[in-house]
């Protein structure tokens, strides 16, 4: 669909087909050149994102079912991830930048523009880091066109990811999107719990990772069951790691593992359709009970074990032995998808 | 909003003389405090307050972000809130909780406890000379200044340290921006600012008060000076430490004892951690989960278990000892290093670190008699630097101000700790 080279206004009007046209606006015109240019059309985009799992809606405070290699049933903890770099795409493959609506969840400063995309409505598990406000959208604006595609990156640019959490602006400002100790950010907190046991299990699941009260290596994962997960909650939080910085200036320099997950929706019409961000399918290498080494789930560790199967699904480069370049270029994931609006 | 502030007409040609002045009032008093402090503010107004800094004779100037530069008001108002427990989401911690003056800044715990209850799994390192550090905490190249450290404790969760979070970040802020003594105080600190009172200003306020935590009055100093002799057994330690038996002297060989420093003036070198054996779980190398050093941020296998060489000034004062805490006393480091690594007979994390593949090379077994081990911990004693315990510059403000009622924000943070 969407092959013929139709004017958009008129598809929009003859079957409504046409990307989120809402309202044609007119951009400011640049002055200071002898002969003054039309101004182009630019039109309104509202990509809107979508938890599920599998066909299944998702949300704060009710169970989720079948995650995971065991087929898990698990409550939600939290459902955040940064969206930077979203592009609309032409059938010809001509891409164009989102320009986005400055507001409390995006941001564009240093070349780079960043959303925070929060699905998680501070309910439920997810009373323990969240927050009532939710932000489903990318708003912006794009010249008007007739667009058949989209693609954009999880995670947050270089030039914004390690700058300070207590001056940035928002959506960059949040402690809980905040990465210290890696001086950078999360680009997806996502995080799914033990319905039965809670924050409670996942506080005892801290204590024992990061406590200095660690479980031993090796230790034989307990049979899973509802309200007895081995490992109360679930981590997925990707992240730039690696990172080393200049003693000189303060500054982060490099980090060795970007981990930033590019998608491409080859057929997406944000009008009609919006993205599904699909938590079994990013969970469905992993045995979500159990941490087998390193941090709780998978916290982009180099050789964590449990990130295997996150990174898998999220298409970003990923290799037991540490050599994973957390490069995606060929944006094959199985997250994210368009389904109906 | 400068002119204000100016307690003196602008006179830019004067400027050099007045910080000399400074410095030399800095140099010749014993306690600076309300002096320098005044004249720093009025100094502040004209943009042409270089620090005093007070450093031990020889030291170099530390290096200081170019968006955080030194002022006495700003050190000073660092201090008060380096001890204010309404810095806490629950108001019952500071950063002081952790780094107690008596303690050279840690708080001899094996491993910290955060505010919520939550333990870290590391222990408190010392602030002493921290100014110096080229990289913070024990093993991370990424941190590398003290402004993005203080994110750690500040905000991080599991562990969760202070506990400052979305939920209660306006609440805490509320409680310092409501103290007219602190809205005073931070007009002084960061003149200018339509906003004195910010997270960022509250970073880099205490920042600047770490920065200026510079001491060495050890015996040791004192002997450097011709002013004292060490002892036959400090003497045979040092020549121990220095020497090419112990070798002490390769990892913790800056005038601070540590490995990476940076100061203005020298070339900036790969921060260097290092295994010591301190564990080998079942033959593999591993350290316990909770805490792996620099593997955690690179992941690198042969980055197990290495860790930055920490000062070894004060380290009377910091026990237990290493990353975890898990030596309690000198006298067993000393061991520890003789044996050329640790044996864990029994328990989860049995194993003989002594043979751990990731060790660093100089880590071997030194043939140490009973009598120099303990000439060796005879000379680390030198090391310690009892001024720092006692000099007002760093003491906590809200004691003494309970104790003479004098100037300091009005809802004091030691209340606010009484508090939920």
């Amino acid at each position: 669909m969407h092959r013929h080279a139709l004017p958009t206004r008129a598809l929009a009007a003859a079957a409504g087909l046409s990307l989120a046209v809402v309202a044609p606006a007119i951009a400011v015109a640049h002055s200071g050149h002898a002969k003054k240019k039309p101004a182009p059309r630019t039109q309104k985009v509202d990509i809107a994102f979508g938890a599920v799992a599998g066909t299944q809606p998702v949300a704060c405070g009710t169970p989720i079912a079948g995650l995971g290699t065991t087929n898990q049933a698990a409550q939600l903890r939290d459902l955040r991830f940064f969206v930077s770099d979203v592009r609309l795409v032409k059938a010809s493959g001509f891409e164009v930048p989102v320009k986005l609506t400055p507001s409390a969840f995006q941001v564009t400063r240093r070349g780079g523009a960043v959303t925070l995309i929060d699905l998680e409505n501070g309910t439920g598990a997810c009373a323990e880091d969240g927050n009532a406000a939710l932000n489903p959208s990318v708003r912006g604006t794009v010249p008007a066109g007739r667009y058949t595609g989209v693609r954009w990156t999880v995670g947050v640019p270089f030039a914004l990811n390690h700058t300070d959490v207590a001056a940035a602006p928002a959506p960059l400002n949040s402690t809980a999107m905040g990465w210290s100790w890696q001086v950078g950010r999360k680009f997806t907190k996502i995080e799914v719990t033990d319905p039965a046991g809670g924050g409670a299990a996942a506080a005892a699941m801290h204590m024992r990772q990061h406590g200095g009260m660690p479980a031993a290596p090796g230790a034989p994962a307990a049979p899973a069951a509802p309200g007895a997960w081995q490992a109360g909650t679930f981590f997925v939080h990707l992240g730039s790691v690696g990172c080393s910085g200049n003693p000189a200036t303060g500054q982060t320099v490099r980090c060795t593992t970007p981990n930033r997950a590019h998608v491409r929706l080859g057929s997406f019409n944000p009008a009609r359709q919006r993205v599904a961000v699909d938590v079994k399918a990013l969970l469905a290498g992993n045995d979500i009970t159990v941490n087998r080494a390193n941090a709780p789930g998978c916290m982009s560790g180099p050789k964590d074990p449990e990130c295997g199967g996150v990174f898998r699904s999220l298409g970003v480069s990923w290799k037991a032995d540490g050599t994973g370049t957390g490069a995606s270029p060929a944006a094959r994931q199985t997250v994210f998808r368009a389904i109906g609006r | 909003m400068r002119s204000r502030l100016r307690l003196r007409p602008p006179r830019r040609a004067a400027a050099p003389r007045r910080a000399v002045l400074q410095l030399v009032l800095a140099t010749t008093s014993v306690v600076a405090g309300l002096g320098l402090y005044e004249l720093s503010a009025s100094a502040a107004g004209t943009k042409v307050s270089p620090y005093a800094w007070q450093l031990p004779k020889g030291y170099p100037q530390p290096r200081v972000p170019k968006d955080n530069p030194m002022n006495a008001a700003k050190v000073d108002v660092g201090r008060w809130l380096f001890y204010d427990r309404r810095l806490s989401g629950n108001a019952t911690q500071s950063c002081s909780s952790c780094h107690l003056p008596a303690r050279a800044f840690t708080d001899g715990g094996a491993q910290s406890v955060g505010s919520t209850g939550e333990r870290t799994p590391r222990s408190s390192p010392t602030l002493v000379n921290v100014a110096y550090n080229a990289t913070f905490a024990w093993a991370n190249p990424g941190l590398v200044s003290l402004e993005r450290q203080m994110e750690v404790p500040l905000f991080g969760t599991g562990p969760t340290e202070l506990g400052i979070t979305d939920a209660n970040r306006a609440k805490v802020l509320k409680r310092i921006t409501d103290d007219p003594v602190y809205a005073r105080w931070f007009r002084r600190a960061f003149p200018g600012l339509k906003r004195p009172i910010t997270w960022t200003t509250i970073i880099r306020s205490i920042a600047a008060f770490q920065r200026s935590i510079v001491s060495a009055s050890s015996r040791y100093d004192q002997y450097l000076k011709g002013k004292v002799k060490l002892t036959p057994a400090e003497t045979r330690g040092q020549q121990l430490f220095m020497g090419e038996k112990a070798e002490c002297h390769h990892c913790h060989g800056t005038f601070i004892f540590n490995e990476q420093v940076s100061y203005v003036g020298v070339p900036v070198e790969r921060p260097r951690f290092h295994n010591t054996g301190l564990y080998n779980i079942g033959g593999t190398g591993a350290l316990p989960e909770a805490s792996q050093g620099l593997f955690e941020v690179t992941g690198r296998m042969q980055d197990m278990g290495r860790f930055r060489a920490p000062t070894l000034r004060n380290i009377e004062l910091t026990a237990p000892y290493m990353h975890d805490g898990s030596i309690p006393t000198l006298e067993a480091v000393i061991d520890h290093y003789a044996n050329g690594g640790r044996v864990i007979t029994e328990g989860p994390f049995a194993g003989d670190g002594r043979a751990s593949p990731f060790k660093d090379p100089l880590i071997a077994p030194i043939d140490l008699s009973r009598a120099e081990r303990a000439d060796l911990v005879a000379f680390l004693k030198t090391l310690t630097d009892r001024t720092v315990a006692v000099n007002p510059r760093f003491a906590d403000p809200f004691r003494k101000r309970a104790a003479a009622a004098g100037r300091g924000p009005a809802a004091t943070g030691r209340r606010a700790a009484g508090g939920r």
